[in-house]
């Protein structure tokens, strides 16, 4: 009987870290490159143990023109790679501008990777008659001259990589493959939109609340049934 | 329950608040010559590690030290905003004063205390001493000096002022360059239309007007606002029903609180 409670209590606390998720989905439904963290499932590991899993939709978000050649965008696999005093960590989030020592920085001022390193405009920013243009393979260029290309990448799995806030990721194991070019282009110009979808978001929170109730109603049941339990042993 | 979820959708209300206040500052200068309009940007808050039994855990009320660990996220904040710095549209006045630049590229103008600062609007005025200044009073740069005599002025697409006097002759009055910028979303808006280059920016890049990656001048024309009344209408509805679906989180999550509440019956 007590554990019936303790089983949909548990329940209930899965609901609550759920609500918790989907309150910032919604906050975040116009962050750019926000991926949207789907509900958290407990499956079965490989040695048999029970083990939760949260799974994050990749989906392709909307891609919104900004007319600002430095807004970067991904069209299908990959993250771009910014070193932050943390390391590298991977991101779809784009708007790149140009810091006080020419270096191509994210919002946050971390430097974004090339296949060279961190890309710097220094040497070439000053000549007349020049433009920064960065074609589909990620390749920047100022006028005719190559200033490097971006590295784009994605982890061996996509399930390790954990948020850090700002649009970034992280993975554990730290080891991140280049995407091939074919699997993506890089739009200059655009940014790519979160890619929540407040329709699934709102079902979502109808769902979780209607459990919840229902789990509310469970817990009264089992606890008048056990009030029955004490008038089964009264003495008359 | 703890109230996470709660101020997670505070910051979202919070966030969709900036972003009215980005678009009605847009739709207050949909006629304000040159405005280039602004963009919010967010970006998300940190994520909390929340650790989580298994639905079959055999020792309720206990927190294992269980490898499970969920991350939940704590909501949003404004990060920045971004001017865009699309061409608005040119709009004849007939006005031989007013300039708008078509393309890429800024006004230099030299304010009253000697720095440099770039403008788009284009509507220049000759002061008492015949210099040409811009509506806010700041001298063009390289100075244009129109003498007493003169009664019309020329000013070609690529910046050449030239003035026919009384007497029918035409002379060249000076050059008007325009500066470009390397990364013009980095400028910083000043107020008055007037904007000032950062480090971010990069410094400015003068040149003749319909040069490489300049823009042209367009004599008699200035340069309307870039909001797009449509655009920011949507943004406004946009923005309007995700602060709605924001208050939605809230009301749910005060609702389960209540059940909560009565999941102990007296």
């Amino acid at each position: 009987m007590i554990k019936g409670i303790y089983t949909v209590a548990r329940g209930m606390d899965y609901s609550r870290k759920n609500i918790e998720a989907v309150a910032n989905n919604i906050a975040n439904m116009n962050s750019t490159g926000y991926k949207k963290e789907g509900d958290f499932q407990q499956i079965l590991n490989s040695v048999g143990k029970t083990e939760v899993r949260q799974i994050r939709d990749y989906s392709q978000g909307n891609l919104v023109s900004t007319e600002s050649p430095l807004d970067l965008a991904i069209k299908g696999n990959g993250f771009f790679e910014v070193n932050t005093p943390n390391g590298i960590e991977l991101t779809r989030n784009g708007k790149f501008q140009i810091s006080d020592d020419g270096f191509l920085v994210d919002s946050e001022g971390n430097k974004v990777m090339g296949s060279q390193g961190e890309i710097n405009f220094s040497n070439s920013m000053l000549n007349e008659n020049q433009k920064i243009t960065i074609d589909r393979s990620g390749e920047i260029k100022i006028g005719d001259q190559i200033v490097d290309v971006l590295k784009i990448s994605a982890p061996a799995n996509l399930q390790d990589l954990e948020k850090t806030g700002a649009s970034n990721y992280t993975s554990q194991s730290g080891d991140y493959v280049p995407v091939s070019e074919d699997n993506f282009s890089v739009l200059s110009g655009y940014v790519e939109e979160s890619n929540v979808n407040p329709v699934i978001e709102m079902e979502k929170m109808i769902q979780i609340n209607k459990d919840y109730e229902a789990s509310q109603k469970v817990v009264n049941a089992i606890d008048s049934s056990l009030d029955r339990l004490k008038e089964v042993g009264r003495v008359l | 329950m703890s109230t996470r979820a709660l101020r997670t959708a505070a910051s979202g209300m919070y966030a969709q608040q900036v972003n009215i206040e980005v678009i009605s500052n847009n739709m207050a200068n949909m006629n304000t010559t040159g405005f280039k309009k602004n963009k919010a940007e967010f970006q998300e808050l940190m994520y909390q590690e929340v650790p989580i039994n298994p639905i079959t855990s055999k020792t309720p009320g206990v927190t294992e030290t269980s490898s499970d660990y969920l991350q939940i996220g704590t909501g949003v904040q404004p990060s920045a905003t971004q001017k865009i710095y699309k061409q608005g549209d040119l709009t004849s006045t007939g006005n031989q004063y007013d300039l708008g630049i078509s393309g890429e590229g800024f006004f230099q103008v030299k304010k009253p205390d000697g720095s440099y600062v770039y403008t788009r609007d284009g509507s220049f005025k000759v002061n008492a001493d015949g210099k040409l200044v811009s509506s806010s009073g700041c001298f063009l740069e390289p100075e244009i000096a129109v003498s007493t005599d003169t009664v019309s002025v020329t000013i070609s697409t690529d910046g050449v002022v030239s003035a026919t006097d009384n007497t029918g002759k035409t002379k060249t009055l000076g050059d008007i360059q325009v500066a470009r910028f390397m990364n013009p979303g980095g400028l910083e808006a000043l107020g008055g239309n007037l904007y000032a280059e950062t480090p971010n920016s990069g410094t400015a890049i003068l040149g003749t007007p319909g040069a490489n990656g300049f823009g042209t001048v367009q004599q008699g024309f200035l340069e309307a606002s870039n909001v797009d009344v449509v655009d920011e209408m949507v943004a406004m509805i946009a923005a309007q029903r995700a602060y709605e679906l924001n208050s939605k989180t809230v009301q749910t999550v005060e609702n389960m609180m209540t059940v909560e509440n009565n999941l102990k019956r007296t």
